[in-house]
């Protein structure tokens, strides 16, 4: 007596099928399980054991074994426990075999019989689909999770005893679950740039840099709203497209951080994480590999606030997913490639105490500034394209009667630019200013002879590295890109020549 | 003779290397014995009943390389560009012959301060602001124009700022009196100007070389730069201001003390206005400073570059008016003109190119003194 049923094993955010075997033999009655298994997974033993007995079924005393296949890799997390159950159950002749053949099964079994969410549900549903199964069978709680992907069968179970029932019938009769109605996107409060008085250089600064998801660091004391426009960057960000919010969504899925109410991901994320985060935490890792804040952030904004007070190893783990747009985590048993397409923001205190350069409230020697400033790693500030300066505000700014532009309308002027970008970059394999290599600058950053003349006197004036250099043709392409000019004029240097890094001359 | 020059020359650089004998022991020794080289041949057994003297004074004094090592030694600061001359030398500095404790050597890179033209120094305070640097590198600059040679101590603020105003004219002098090693940068971060130095002007210190800083000896130091100079021009220093010990040795050794006046309420100029009340002489510009010392100069040239105008547009105006000595963020200048960003930055970019104002910190700009 053999019965085969199916489920998804998660390897990073991408799935891999498991088979799940049970076979029934002559012998001293005993339950065990092989295929690799980390202690979660040999546990669940004693949960379908009990919760089949709980449910009613009766287990004949006969040897059974339970294998996992592929044997190769190690099996982590407990949402194996139905589909364990149910290939016992099919072994045991409670419903047909050859059923399960079509779908996987998902869920975590307790004791009393009961079926239980797990995290993840929404990429094993995926791969589900991927190869052709044609139904999941997924707890009760993941149902509008797993109904975020079209085109497969989902059934929502919350009791062993309800998907014996729904076995008594052949699977290609069944219906979907109605689907439940979920309060889509994870934008609670609409955070909108109106709410932000003055500022109009460190608004500007941050549509360049949306525009060519330019990194970008903000300087200014504390309460002059850095933060505030930080939090408002996603929203001027172009609205994700179904196959960002599936991507994004796996990796909060893996991570656990998806719920009833907030199935997908449909809003660009915005993660903050605090200056005293671990290094596994900020990229990704650990022993049983998660992803981290710049995976969770991917597609939006990675928020870095008090840069100088991050450890410098911290921050400087950030430089390949900064890069590359993903985070490979290598173990023993294989490696594992998360996402991390964010665009990172970072803000930091101009001094110590804050006030610098108002002298008449700074009480910090320049020594203490230069050595505050000398905290942020330079790895890191060499992947800043754009920094501004924040001013602290003035009563007028605060009462002042003027509407300022509100995210949807500097929204579209991004998006105008983004498509320029594009459209430029078809046949090459970036698709951001800000990742325009060399070669590519020299092709597609034509400059008017004017501003050529001008960037080269900066470059021996201001004794420019090259880097600085590239760095501000790229801003000065996007500034063109948003400006919807061709070639990038003698305005958009000046603008980029004053977004470039912080000036020395301040100490 | 020329041999007997050499010796000298020899016997002065092994006494200066001597550590722990300063001032008081080396006046000792010389009245004691008359020339460097009678200390150096001296039988040193004598010195031990001399309470100045201690072991490890005399454990120096015993440590006596041959000639020859000597004049290798210092053939070997030669080649790293550093000269050395004694009291004892026609080359030593005429006036600071005439001060008090003056020092026993001097090693300097780049040359001497010239005798036949004069001399100001210029010092202030350390964390000077924006506006007092302006017109220290002013006064250094006009000053410079007028054949001046500008003395200060390569610290930062308003020394580093006038010597940087010299530096900027073609033919300006300017003189740094180390409180470190001849060898050392303090601060680091005015290597550029230290090496500019060496080729219009020089460098120099009575510490030899490899002799790290000391806070006494940074003070100390001052009564050389007062010592070189005929005045001098005392720039925004807070009450108990290392400027302010350059004053007062300038008025010990008889040097005139020239002041910018500035508000009794802003305590950057406390110090200042102080020297002001016990007969300093107040400056405005650089014709004071010369006045002052009894320098006069033809008045033409000044009055030829003021034809030099320069042509702005009428947005341009508009932000130049705005401006101050105070920095000012392009967001205030954004929301007082009403014009956009981009064009803000694309005026202050120009203003600054024609050297009308000055980046004075991330996004902040302020007005640049005239010439």
């Amino acid at each position: 007596m053999y019965c085969e049923a199916f489920c998804v094993a998660i390897q990073g955010i991408e799935g891999c099928m498991v088979h799940v075997e049970a076979d029934i033999s002559d012998g001293l009655p005993c339950f065990s399980m092989v295929g690799y298994l980390a202690s979660e997974v040999r546990e669940a033993k004693e949960r379908v054991r009990i919760s089949l007995k709980n449910s009613g079924y009766r287990i004949p005393p006969k040897k059974i074994t339970v294998n996992l296949s592929p044997a190769d890799f190690r099996k982590e997390g407990t949402g194996y426990d139905l589909a364990i159950a149910a290939s016992v159950l099919g072994a045991f002749g409670y419903f047909p075999g050859e059923y399960l053949k079509n779908g996987i099964l998902i869920g975590e079994l307790s004791l009393d019989g009961q079926i239980k969410a797990i995290s993840g549900v929404l990429p094993m549903v995926y791969t589900a689909l991927e190869r052709g199964y044609s139904y999941c069978v997924v707890p009760m709680d993941n149902l509008a999770e797993a109904q975020m992907v079209k085109g497969i069968k989902v059934i929502g179970v919350s009791s062993l005893a309800e998907v014996v029932a729904c076995y008594q019938t052949e699977p290609d009769r069944w219906e979907s679950s109605s689907p439940v109605s979920p309060e889509v996107g994870f934008r609670e409060e609409q955070l909108d740039f109106k709410d932000i008085r003055g500022q109009a250089v460190v608004k500007r600064a941050v549509e360049v840099a949306v525009a060519g998801r330019h990194n970008i660091l903000m300087v200014g004391p504390p309460g002059s709203g850095k933060t505030m426009i930080a939090r408002r960057i996603p929203g001027i960000m172009p609205p994700l497209s179904f196959a960002e919010q599936m991507e994004i969504s796996k990796i909060y899925s893996v991570s656990g951080l998806l719920d009833e109410k907030h199935p997908l991901v449909t809003s660009r994320p915005f993660r903050s994480p605090h200056h005293t985060v671990p290094q596994t935490a900020l990229v990704g890792g650990g022993r049983y590999p998660k992803p981290g804040e710049c995976s969770l952030s991917s597609g939006g904004v990675l928020f870095l606030d008090e840069l100088p007070e991050f450890q410098r190893q911290t921050v400087e783990v950030l430089r390949q997913p900064l890069e590359e747009g993903y985070v490979t985590v290598s173990r023993l048993e294989g490696s594992y490639r998360y996402p991390a397409k964010c665009q990172l923001v970072a803000a930091a205190n101009p001094c110590l105490c804050g006030f610098y350069p108002d002298r008449k409230k700074c009480t910090c020697t320049s020594a203490q500034i230069r050595k505050y400033f000398g905290r942020i790693s330079t790895p890191i500030l060499d992947r800043i394209d754009i920094c501004t300066e924040t001013i602290p505000l003035e009563y007028g700014d605060l009462d002042c009667k003027t509407t300022e532009e509100s995210s949807d309308t500097i929204r579209k002027r991004v998006m105008d630019a983004q498509k320029i970008q594009w459209e430029r970059y078809q046949h090459e394999p970036y698709r951001y200013n800000s990742q325009l290599t060399v070669a590519g600058i020299e092709q597609y950053c034509v400059m008017e002879p004017q501003a050529k003349e001008y960037l080269q006197d900066i470059f021996q004036e201001r004794s420019l590295t090259a880097r600085g250099y590239h760095k501000i043709i790229k801003v000065a392409r996007s500034i063109a890109d948003l400006e919807q000019s061709e070639q990038i004029r003698y305005a958009h240097v000046c603008e980029a020549v004053c977004y470039r890094q912080l000036s020395q001359s301040r100490l | 003779m020329e041999q007997h020059y050499k010796e000298h020359h020899a016997y002065a650089y092994w006494l200066t290397t001597r550590q722990g004998i300063g001032y008081q022991k080396r006046r000792y020794l010389l009245q004691h014995y008359g020339t460097v080289q009678e200390i150096y041949e001296a039988n040193l057994r004598e010195l031990e009943t001399v309470p100045l003297f201690r072991t490890k004074d005399l454990l120096q004094l015993q440590n006596k390389p041959g000639p020859e090592r000597l004049l290798e030694d210092l053939e070997q600061l030669w080649q790293r560009g550093i000269r050395f001359c004694w009291q004892g030398e026609d080359c030593y500095p005429e006036r600071l012959r005439h001060i008090e404790e003056p020092p026993f050597t001097l090693f300097y890179r780049g040359h001497l301060p010239r005798e036949d033209r004069p001399i100001v120094a210029i010092v202030g305070g350390r964390n000077a602001s924006y506006e007092g640097r302006e017109i220290a590198r002013n006064f250094g600059r006009q000053l410079a124009e007028n054949g001046i040679q500008i003395v200060s101590g390569l610290a930062r603020g308003i020394d580093i700022a006038a010597q940087r105003g010299t530096l900027e004219l073609p033919g300006g002098q300017t003189y740094a009196v180390l409180g470190t090693g001849i060898d050392q940068c303090y601060p680091r971060q005015h290597i550029e100007e230290y090496i500019q130095m060496q080729n219009k002007g020089g460098v120099l210190s009575e510490y030899a070389p490899g002799t790290y800083g000391h806070p006494g000896n940074f003070a100390k130091r001052n009564r050389i730069i007062s010592g070189l100079a005929d005045g001098v021009l005392v720039i925004e220093a807070r009450k108990g201001s290392g400027s302010l010990i350059t004053a007062s040795c300038a008025l010990e050794q008889g040097k005139e003390i020239f002041v910018v006046p500035g508000s009794i309420v802003n305590r950057s100029y406390e110090g200042g206005n102080e020297l002001l009340k016990s007969g300093g002489m107040v400056v405005t510009n650089a014709r004071d400073v010369m006045d002052g010392l009894g320098i006069f100069v033809d008045t033409d040239l000044s009055a030829q570059k003021k034809k030099n105008k320069v042509m702005l547009e009428t947005a341009e105006k508009i932000v130049y008016a705005m401006l101050g000595f105070d920095g000012i963020h392009i967001s205030e200048i954004v929301a007082k003109t009403g014009l956009a960003v981009p064009k803000v930055m694309e005026i202050v970019l120009s203003l600054e190119n024609k050297g009308l104002i000055a980046d004075v910190g991330q996004h902040h700009y302020a007005l640049k003194l005239k010439d």
